[in-house]
């Protein structure tokens, strides 16, 4: 009898031991992802100008402040309350009681380490549009992404998380996404590609022929620890989405790795043997991070061996896609977020159906590729589409675009008048020459 | 047809339609609007003429290259083809 209370006893404290190890890495992962923060400033400080940085840092700084306060309120709800039909969830707005039957044993731990996600996305847009965007639509945007755009594709991929009776009807499918390369980081790039679009190029980004005009960045060092803060901060984002401390977390970790590495390098000997060495450590530092968003959508059912061949194909496709956004479309990335983000981000989510062992998957190798190819597209028109409904609206509202002025001496956070010149002509000079126009 | 790059320095046009809503559009885009509105917006300064290195163009030199161009346009005549 002695003996069975003692199992008893020890059981329980083994299961809370446990408890407190998986609450405790969860945590630690969310702080590694909140430093990504850090990483994501200190990489689009030096990829962008140098009259720029200041407004770019502080940009990072709304992404956090509003990501935490709108996500907490309503998005937060919208992504694991219970589902509406797999499609939205409709509880759990203003959280304060986080032991409802069923839901994640972690709670705050669990909300912390979504939000830490959520501010990744919203990142990805203020770096790809800096330079030119005004404050207030930056703003808008933000909280939008916050509010509806992130939350509710999430709830289609990750609404069973929180309670795992939810229906989520691309999870139900079978989609498998395991720490957001297409919910995070293709959210994030098809927002930004559908501000871009609107926004168009920053001033002097093209010659007479429409050629591509480098644009001295603020400093590769600097860019560089960026890249190394957001490596690091990587092993917390995928490591963490087991959000329990097993033995599967080393073998993620080290497969972010591989890939990451694998795709830096192939990105840089791509660039030197067949594209000229033309943007070359923009390429290397960018490859790195395709190659850690490629991975993410399956580091915990890939090998070694098939991590780096995905962060190896990463490189590649994203330098060519880095090529064709600039040169070809003319969309002006300012820290190369799309190809990043999106490109490799829509590769990664691919690659589950190709590389992952079969009997890790749900469905049929072929179903799956099907399956990963709906979740792809879904997420780009629901991205997109509300991303350049938001930015259209605000283009014929606030506007987008800071002055010319602005853009060629740093953006101000808040507005500033300009002076008028004392050598402009008059009127009466103007109306002549306006005469002879027409 | 539209304005070839290499008849003018001019390569966009900035147009304030508020304290925080810039447009950049095309010179050609520019030279597409009515006349009057053209006139209005230079008159209430609210359009800058900016070079292919995001530069501002004196506004004076940027309407006399455009009297220039249109001028060059209408001895060629050309100048409706380039204004579709």
């Amino acid at each position: 009898m002695q003996q069975l209370e003692n199992e008893t006893t020890a059981n329980s404290l083994i299961s809370s031991l446990d408890f407190s190890i998986d609450a405790l890495w969860v945590l630690i992962a969310a702080a590694l992802v909140f430093l990504m923060q850090a990483g994501f400033k200190s990489l689009e400080v030096g990829m962008v100008r140098r009259h720029q940085v200041a407004a770019v840092a502080m940009k990072n700084m709304v992404d956090w402040t509003v990501g935490s306060i709108i996500f907490f309120i309503v998005g937060f709800g919208l992504m694991f309350g219970h589902s509406l039909e797999g499609f939205l969830g409709t509880d759990l707005f203003l959280p304060s009681n986080w032991n409802a039957e069923g839901s994640h044993p972690l709670g705050p731990v669990f909300f912390m380490f979504q939000l830490a996600f959520v501010g990744t996305a919203i990142t990805i847009v203020s770096g790809s549009m800096s330079e030119r965007t005004g404050f207030i639509p930056y703003l808008t945007a933000s909280v939008i992404i916050a509010l509806v755009i992130y939350p509710v594709f999430g709830h289609w991929v990750w609404g069973n998380l929180f309670f795992e009776d939810n229906a989520a009807w691309l999870a139900d499918l079978g989609f498998i996404d395991f720490a957001g390369a297409t919910v995070v980081h293709s959210v994030g790039a098809w927002v930004s590609l559908a501000g871009l679009k609107l926004l168009g190029p920053r001033l002097g980004r093209y010659d007479h022929a429409g050629n591509l005009r480098e644009f001295e960045p603020n400093s590769i060092p600097m860019a560089v620890m960026g890249v190394f803060i957001l490596w690091f901060g990587w092993w917390g984002f995928n490591g963490g989405s087991t959000l329990a401390f097993g033995t599967d977390v080393g073998v993620i970790i080290l497969n972010t790795n591989l890939a990451g590495a694998a795709a830096a390098l192939v990105a840089y000997l791509h660039s030197f043997v067949f594209q000229n060495k033309a943007n070359i450590y923009e390429k290397m530092l960018g490859g790195a991070l395709g190659g850690l968003v490629a991975i993410t959508a399956s580091p915990h059912i890939q090998t070694p061996l098939t991590s780096l061949a995905i962060g190896a194909i990463a490189g590649v496709i994203h330098n060519l896609s880095f090529d064709m956004l600039t040169k070809k479309w003319k969309i002006d990335d300012a820290v190369g977020a799309i190809p990043v983000h999106g490109f490799c981000g829509i590769f990664g989510t691919l690659a589950v159906a190709l590389f992952a062992p079969a009997e890790t998957l749900p469905n049929g190798r072929l179903t799956q590729f099907g399956v990963q190819l709906i979740g792809v597209v879904t997420c780009f028109i629901w991205a997109g589409g509300i991303g350049y409904a938001m930015f259209y609206l605000l283009k014929k509202t606030v506007g987008l675009r800071v002055s010319p002025d602005e853009e060629r001496k740093g953006i101000m956070l808040y507005h500033v008048k300009e002076e008028e010149s004392e050598s402009d002509p008059s009127d009466e000079e103007l109306l002549e020459l306006m005469k002879e126009m027409n | 047809m539209n304005i070839s790059n290499n008849d003018t320095n001019i390569a966009q046009v900035a147009i304030k339609n508020s304290e925080t809503d810039y447009q950049i559009i095309t010179l050609h885009e520019f030279l597409k609007k009515g006349s009057s509105e053209r006139t209005s917006l230079v008159l209430g300064k609210k359009a800058e003429f900016i070079d292919f290195e995001g530069n501002k163009i004196n506004l004076l030199e940027a309407l006399k290259s455009i009297t220039e161009l249109i001028k060059k346009l209408r001895s060629e005549g050309t100048l409706v083809d380039s204004m579709r």
